[in-house]
């Protein structure tokens, strides 16, 4: 049997061998001298180096940091950056605007003329809010225009492909629709998840 | 032991929530669980206790800032070594004191990548007692370049795993094995040279 690496022998001492390892170099230390010696050197200097005393730490050394914390900023949670609170606000309302455009596939009514009732109520509603949020307001109504025009498009698709597919298939479109939707939105959070955890480290 | 060090994860994330929301006797529990690794830790890079004890207290108040920033599924230890680290290694660079990086080869035997069994230093075992080991030890640490230090303190002076230390130094695993093997035979042999 061939001798064995000082490398090998340190993988044995810190138990960083699998079985079959292990008992070769058990057996092989057994008949050979030479490597029984160096296993014995090597266990006595890592015993010698695990145990070295620790270093004598003052009874005061954790008050004396209490006393000082008030001199660092506190730590507050950490907070989702802005942009992933956006993203998940575009991503929920494309999964209700795909759950509107299936009801409307499935119920047959116009998904067109239910948008824009929506619209034209969330608008008045808004109009009676206080001024401060005017901009918000305009600042969706030009989100649910465009969302409009996508699921008009959309509808549109859909009232085509209804021409010459069954209700049962074009439910299960419309299923499919939103869980490919919910799908990317997981995978795309996955994703940015550990690129930020890149950054971070 | 998976139990406890998962018992002892979830503890530690227990009381760095309980730190974030104001509670400072948490934090002072977290200081009482790792002031012992941290100072062998500094006491050993930087080989003056005084020092060591002052570096410590700054580190422990750079977690206690950076709470807010550690996320619960890493270990809160990896996290917490990762300051410590970054800690000396601006020291370092402020005091301009050379050292050696962790990715530049040693000149050593076999260019220190595998050492076979031919073997021509004296045994320690056989040359000197246990105390007087440690002595040499902590002795040759001095001349051990830092960065060899660092990862054989951590394996084993405080007993990080192999896995740990990777996570830290955002090294691969089987560099650093090899790191810390290098470590431990140029301290080996160090140690027939200490007076």
């Amino acid at each position: 049997m061939r001798c064995f690496s000082i490398e090998e022998l340190y993988a044995y001492l810190d138990g960083d061998l699998p079985h079959d390892g292990v008992h070769s170099i058990e057996a092989h230390a057994m008949a050979c001298a030479e490597c029984r010696a160096l296993l014995e050197d090597r266990r006595a200097f890592l015993e010698a180096a695990e145990s070295l005393p620790d270093i004598e730490i003052p009874a005061s050394f954790a008050a004396t940091i209490m006393a000082r914390l008030e001199t660092v900023p506190a730590p507050h949670p950490r907070r989702l950056p802005v942009w992933t609170w956006f993203a998940t606000a575009s991503a929920g309302s494309a999964a209700f605007l795909a759950t509107l455009a299936g009801i409307a596939l499935l119920s047959g009514q116009n998904l067109w003329e239910y948008l824009v009732h929506l619209q034209h109520g969330f608008i008045n509603y808004l109009q009676g809010a206080a001024t401060a949020v005017i901009h918000l307001v305009k600042y969706i109504q030009i989100f649910l225009k465009i969302a409009g025009q996508f699921a008009m498009a959309l509808a549109d698709v859909f009232k085509r492909a209804s021409a010459f597919l069954t209700p049962p298939v074009q439910a299960a479109f419309a299923v499919s629709a939103i869980l490919i939707l919910a799908m990317g939105f997981v995978l795309w959070r996955r994703r940015t998840h550990s690129l930020e955890n890149d950054h971070d480290e | 032991m998976p139990e406890a060090r998962a018992s002892s994860q979830h503890e530690d994330q227990e009381l760095v929530r309980r730190s974030l929301r104001g509670d400072k006797e948490a934090f002072e529990m977290i200081i009482h669980r790792y002031q012992q690794p941290v100072v062998n830790y500094i006491g050993r890079m930087v080989r003056e206790r005084e020092m060591a004890l002052d570096f410590s207290q700054e580190i422990f108040l750079k977690v206690y800032a950076s709470l807010g920033s550690y996320r619960p599924q890493y270990k809160f230890s990896t996290w917490l070594f990762k300051i410590a680290s970054n800690f000396m290694i601006d020291h370092w660079r402020k005091k301009k004191l050379p050292t050696t990086s962790i990715d530049q080869s040693f000149d050593y035997e076999d260019d220190g990548r595998r050492l076979q069994v031919a073997d021509e230093a004296p045994s320690v075992g056989r040359q000197y007692e246990l105390k007087e080991i440690r002595g040499r030890i902590e002795a040759g640490l001095d001349r051990l370049p830092p960065a060899f230090r660092e990862l054989f303190v951590w394996r084993h002076v405080d007993g990080l795993s192999y896995e740990e230390m990777a996570e830290i130094k955002k090294l691969p695993l089987g560099t650093v094995k090899n790191r810390v093997f290098q470590a431990k035979e140029m301290l080996r042999r160090l140690l027939g040279e200490t007076p």
